[in-house]
């Protein structure tokens, strides 16, 4: 690995990824987000989106807050962190990302599997999940063959292979996921790591680095607001308090003779809650 | 990386030597006409927040949970309990209507935004008529203590006290997680359908933290 970023270094090359350009200060209708991540170890890099620097020394296993970007095709280009300008030694594209209204994207600067730099651009689940429900996002961007991923010692994704991704909707946990290679439960190659599956939350994690120079890691997403409500509240079994309230309007009706019913009726109905415990 | 580094170290003479008026690139603003898009020809690098996405580091601020429930206007003083779901999707309560039920799924104490949602039963086949059956009999600015787990406790107003059947009752309002932070105390009232097992209504109090 570190001949190979030398090697990059020396060239004048250096990383990768996507982003965002033509900012408007605030978010507009129909803007689509897109988050940043940057999966290749080693090196820093500059984002370039239409031609304007848009991530200045971007540094491995960071990753973006969400840019509100009106829909549109931006082109993105990186560069080595000392390049001039979006053409100048470029690393990766230009690439054109085509961002559809209100759509949720993540580009991400990683190693193919032939462990060279790549970009690969995924649009992110955010349908609702149900009540009680996450939903866990697996991406194997890293310089690996293909992978399982256990939830515990059972494999939960079976033959995944870079870039490609794969959802699990999940009752809301932590789940203590592995990396093995795939068709094999140990050793672990990433793991075991506590993955908090929130609900209403998509948990996107990604496996990126190199199997081959021990730089594999894991970094997390996260996309919230997928949550949908209970049914309802069921919040009574009996109808005591409905009956109590409607006998303790009667009773006020009946006036002054009424009341004194009503205190022999409290008094009742005191022993029969009694009796019932 | 030594050789990233040293490629960053450079790049203020790189950029030096281009104001200095070599013949193309230049780092920061295009002298060029910018295209309809960029509106700023002299923006810099625009604010972007990052952060560090490895696993190790918290993906989110742990939720407080509240543990007890004070209404002193009502003589209520109530354990809560974490709940989550039941069989049909609907909240889950604790069976005696002396303890009261958090939705664990939403905000909990001291939450930045949206609704921390406590609910109990008006009565139970375990216990009878609970105290939450004096909810709908709460004054508007009565006070409202809830304490959380890690001893903390939080001080509300009641701005709010409402009556809904429970076929129109606004549960994505009732659990919103955006908004301004708030309680929000949920039981049953109205008239009991004894052929369903159900009340027609729920009564759902709003309170905001004090202060706010």
């Amino acid at each position: 690995m570190k001949s190979r970023l030398a090697a990059g270094g020396a060239a004048g090359a250096v990383l990768v990824v996507a982003l965002a350009a033509p900012m408007s200060a605030a978010a507009a209708e129909g803007d689509a987000q897109l988050s940043v991540l940057h999966g290749i170890p080693g090196v820093t890099v500059d984002v370039w989106v239409n031609g304007d620097l848009t991530l200045d020394d971007f540094t491995p296993s960071t990753l973006t807050e969400p840019l509100m970007l009106a829909p549109a095709t931006y082109s993105v280009a990186i560069t080595a962190s000392n390049a001039t300008s979006a053409t100048d030694q470029v690393v990766l594209g230009p690439i054109d990302l085509p961002l559809a209204a209100d759509g949720n994207y993540t580009a991400v600067a990683h190693l193919n599997a032939a462990g060279e730099p790549a970009a690969a651009f995924f649009t992110n689940d955010v349908s609702a999940t149900a009540a009680g429900e996450g939903r866990l996002t697996v991406r194997h961007v890293a310089a690996a063959p293909a992978v399982d991923i256990l939830a515990g010692d059972a494999p939960v994704i079976e033959g995944l292979e870079n870039p490609n991704e794969e959802i699990l909707n999940l009752p809301a946990g932590v789940v203590p996921a592995s990396v093995v290679a795939a068709g094999t439960t140990e050793p672990a190659l990433l793991g075991p790591a506590d993955v908090d599956v929130a609900e209403g939350v998509n948990t996107i994690v990604y496996a990126y680095g190199s199997l081959e120079d021990d730089t594999l890691a894991l970094a997390i997403q996260t996309v919230d607001g997928l949550h949908t409500p209970p049914a309802g509240i069921p919040a009574g079994q009996t109808g005591a308090a409905a009956a109590a309230e409607t006998a303790q309007s009667t009773w006020i009706g009946l006036g002054a003779f009424g009341l004194l019913l009503a205190a022999a009726g409290a008094l009742f109905a005191t022993r029969r809650t009694a009796a019932r415990r | 990386m030594r050789s990233a580094l040293i490629l960053v170290l450079t790049l203020p003479l790189l950029a030096g030597c281009a104001a200095a008026g070599a013949p193309v690139a230049s780092a920061a603003p295009d002298p060029s006409p910018s295209p309809s898009a960029s509106a700023s020809p002299s923006a810099a690098v625009p604010e972007i927040v990052t952060k560090d996405a490895s696993i190790g580091n918290a993906q989110s601020a742990a939720t407080v949970a509240p543990v007890r429930l004070s209404i002193p206007q009502l003589n209520i003083d109530m354990r809560i309990d974490a709940m989550g779901l039941d069989g049909d999707g609907a909240m889950a309560l604790p069976d005696n209507a002396l303890d009261a039920g958090w939705y664990k799924f939403g905000p909990g104490v001291a939450n930045d935004a949206g609704a921390t949602v406590i609910a109990a039963h008006v009565d139970s086949r375990h216990d009878g008529i609970g105290p939450f059956s004096r909810l709908k009999d709460a004054s508007l600015g009565s006070t409202i203590s809830v304490a959380g787990t890690d001893g903390s406790t939080v001080d509300y107003v009641v701005t709010e006290v409402r009556s809904v059947g429970k076929i129109d009752a606004p549960m994505a309002e009732v659990f919103d997680r955006a908004g301004d932070p708030r309680l929000t105390l949920v039981t049953c009232g109205g008239d009991f359908d004894s052929s369903t097992g159900h009340y027609v209504d729920n009564i759902i109090l709003t309170a905001i933290p004090v202060g706010k």
